[in-house]
C-alpha cells in the first residue's frame, strides 16, 4: 500500500509516459481515490496538465516571421563567401611563401655553385730537403694561393684549396684534374705586386728544371726529366708574382682534350 | 513521426558545414519552432524570442565547429545557446519578465485565439491559459526552464538534462518543484479572479 509521501513523490510523473511502471501508477491512483488529502492533489495536477496542454496547442500557432529565415539565409551565404575568400587567401599565402622559399634556395644554390666549382683540394707535399729561399716569404690562408713560410729553411706547404678550378689548363693543353700534389706558392724575387698573391690568375706551366734556380727553388732535390710542372700567380700586367711546384709522378694526371 | 530516409541533425549539420544551403534551411525549419517557443516562454516577449532564435542560428552559422556530438545532441547544443542569449539579455536589462507588471505587453504576441466574440467556455479557457502563462513567467528561472522543456516542449528528462547541462535527477526535482509552485500560483490567481470587487 502506498503512503502519502510516496504518492506526492510520484505525483508529477503520473502523467508522463514511460516514466513510471503501470503497476506503480495504478497503485498511486488507488491511493489518491482512498486518501482525502492526496485526492485533491491529483485533481489539481490533472487540471494543471490539461491547462498546459491547452497552452501547447496555443503555442503551436506561434510562428517565427519569414524575414528571420531570409536574414539567416543571407548570413549563411555571406559566411560561405567569406570562408571561400579566406581559403583562397590562405592558398595564395601558402603558394607565395613556397615560391619565396624556392627562390631563396635557388639563389643560394646559384651563389654557392661557382665557389664549389672553383674549390679543388690540393694535397700536401713536403719539399725536402730545405733549399735556399727568400727570408720574407709567408704562407697564405686557405682559399687563396698559398705562399710558403720559408724562414725555417724548408718549404712547409699548408693543406688548402687552390684558388683556381681543378681543371687548370696546362701549358701543353692537357687538363689537370683535382687532388694533385703541389707545394705552396713562393713569391718570386722580382714580385712587385703583393696584392696579386690574393687575386692574381694562376697559370699552369711546364718549364726547364734549370730555370727553377732563378726562382730560388731547390732544383737539385727534384728528380726526373729536364722539365717540371709549376703554377704561376700572374699579376694583371702579366708579370709572374709567385710560383709553386706541382708533383708530376703520382699526384697529378693529364688528360688530353 | 520521423521518416526512415530523413537525414539526422548531425548529418544535416555536416552538409551545412560543407556549404549546403538546403541542409541549413532544413535544419533551421526543423529546429527553430521549439527554440522560439522556449525563448518565448522564458522571456515572455515575442520580439525577444525572435531575436534569440535568430542569434542561435547565427551562432551556428558563424561557428559550426563548436558543436561536439560527444557532449550531447544538436538540439541540446542549440538550447544551450538560446539559454545563454536569454541570460545575457536579462543581465543587460536587469529584469526578468514583464508579465507580472505589464501583462498586456506580451499578450498580443502570445494569444492567437479568441476575438472577443467567442463563447463563454472559450473565453474561460483563454483566461485560464493566460493565467497559466503569467504564472509560468513568474517562476524562478531554473524551474521555468525545466517546466518549459519537459511540459511545454514535451522533452524527456534525459533530453532536458542534455539541454540544461545538468543531471537527470536535477531536472526531475526542478520540474516537481516547478509544478508545485505553479499549482499554488494558479490557485491563488483563480482565487483573486473569483473574489468580488469592492462595491460589487
Amino acid at each position: 500500500m502506498m503512503d502519502c509521501s510516496q504518492f506526492r513523490e510520484l505525483l508529477a510523473d503520473l502523467d508522463r509516459p514511460g516514466v513510471l511502471p503501470a503497476e506503480v501508477r495504478d497503485r498511486a491512483i488507488v491511493h489518491a481515490e482512498l486518501c482525502g488529502d492526496c485526492g485533491p492533489l491529483l485533481t489539481e495536477s490533472e487540471s494543471l496538465d490539461a491547462e498546459l496542454r491547452r497552452l501547447i496547442v496555443q503555442n503551436s500557432h506561434s510562428r517565427v516571421p519569414m524575414r528571420i529565415e531570409s536574414d539567416l539565409l543571407k548570413a549563411f551565404r555571406d559566411q560561405k563567401a567569406a570562408q571561400q575568400r579566406e581559403s583562397v587567401g590562405w592558398f595564395a599565402a601558402v603558394i607565395g611563401i613556397a615560391a619565396m622559399v624556392l627562390l631563396s634556395v635557388g639563389f643560394w644554390m646559384y651563389r654557392a655553385m661557382p665557389q664549389s666549382h672553383g674549390q679543388a683540394l690540393v694535397d700536401v707535399t713536403r719539399v725536402n730537403p730545405p733549399a735556399p729561399v727568400q727570408p720574407n716569404a709567408r704562407a697564405i690562408d686557405n682559399h687563396q694561393p698559398q705562399v710558403a713560410d720559408k724562414s725555417a729553411g724548408s718549404i712547409e706547404p699548408v693543406r688548402g684549396k687552390a684558388s683556381k678550378p681543378a681543371t687548370n689548363l696546362a701549358a701543353d693543353g692537357s687538363t689537370v684534374v683535382a687532388s694533385e700534389d703541389a707545394s705552396a706558392f713562393i713569391p718570386l724575387p722580382d714580385a712587385d705586386y703583393p696584392a696579386s698573391l690574393d687575386d692574381g690568375a694562376v697559370v699552369r706551366v711546364e718549364m726547364p728544371r734549370a730555370d727553377l734556380a732563378a726562382f730560388g727553388l731547390p732544383v737539385e732535390a727534384m728528380e726526373g726529366s729536364g722539365t717540371v710542372r709549376a703554377d704561376l700567380i700572374v699579376s694583371a700586367d702579366g708579370t709572374p708574382q709567385a710560383i709553386r711546384l706541382v708533383s708530376q709522378d703520382n699526384g697529378s694526371t693529364s688528360a688530353q682534350q | 513521426m520521423k521518416r526512415l530516409n530523413e537525414p539526422t541533425d548531425e548529418g544535416l549539420l555536416g552538409q551545412m558545414m560543407a556549404g549546403d544551403e538546403d541542409a541549413f534551411l532544413q535544419l533551421y525549419r526543423r529546429k527553430h519552432p521549439a527554440l522560439y517557443r522556449f525563448a518565448l516562454h522564458m522571456s515572455g516577449n515575442a520580439a525577444v524570442a525572435e531575436d534569440v532564435t535568430q542569434e542561435v542560428f547565427m551562432a551556428l552559422i558563424r561557428d559550426t565547429g563548436r558543436f561536439d556530438p560527444a557532449r550531447g545532441s544538436l538540439g541540446g547544443f542549440l538550447f544551450g545557446i538560446a539559454r545563454n542569449h536569454l541570460r545575457k539579455r536579462w543581465e543587460q536589462e536587469q529584469r526578468y519578465v514583464p508579465f507580472a507588471d505589464d501583462p498586456d505587453e506580451v499578450r498580443p504576441a502570445l494569444s492567437t485565439t479568441g476575438n472577443g466574440n467567442g463563447r463563454h467556455a472559450d473565453r474561460y479557457d483563454e483566461e485560464a491559459t493566460e493565467r497559466l502563462r503569467r504564472a509560468i513567467a513568474t517562476l524562478p528561472e531554473n524551474y521555468r526552464e525545466a517546466l518549459v522543456l519537459c511540459e511545454l516542449e514535451e522533452m524527456s528528462y534525459e533530453e532536458a538534462a542534455a539541454a540544461l547541462e545538468c543531471p537527470v535527477g536535477t531536472v526531475r526535482s526542478r520540474l516537481h518543484r516547478a509544478r508545485a509552485l505553479l499549482t499554488e500560483k494558479v490557485r491563488d490567481e483563480r482565487r483573486v479572479d473569483r473574489a468580488p470587487a469592492v462595491g460589487e
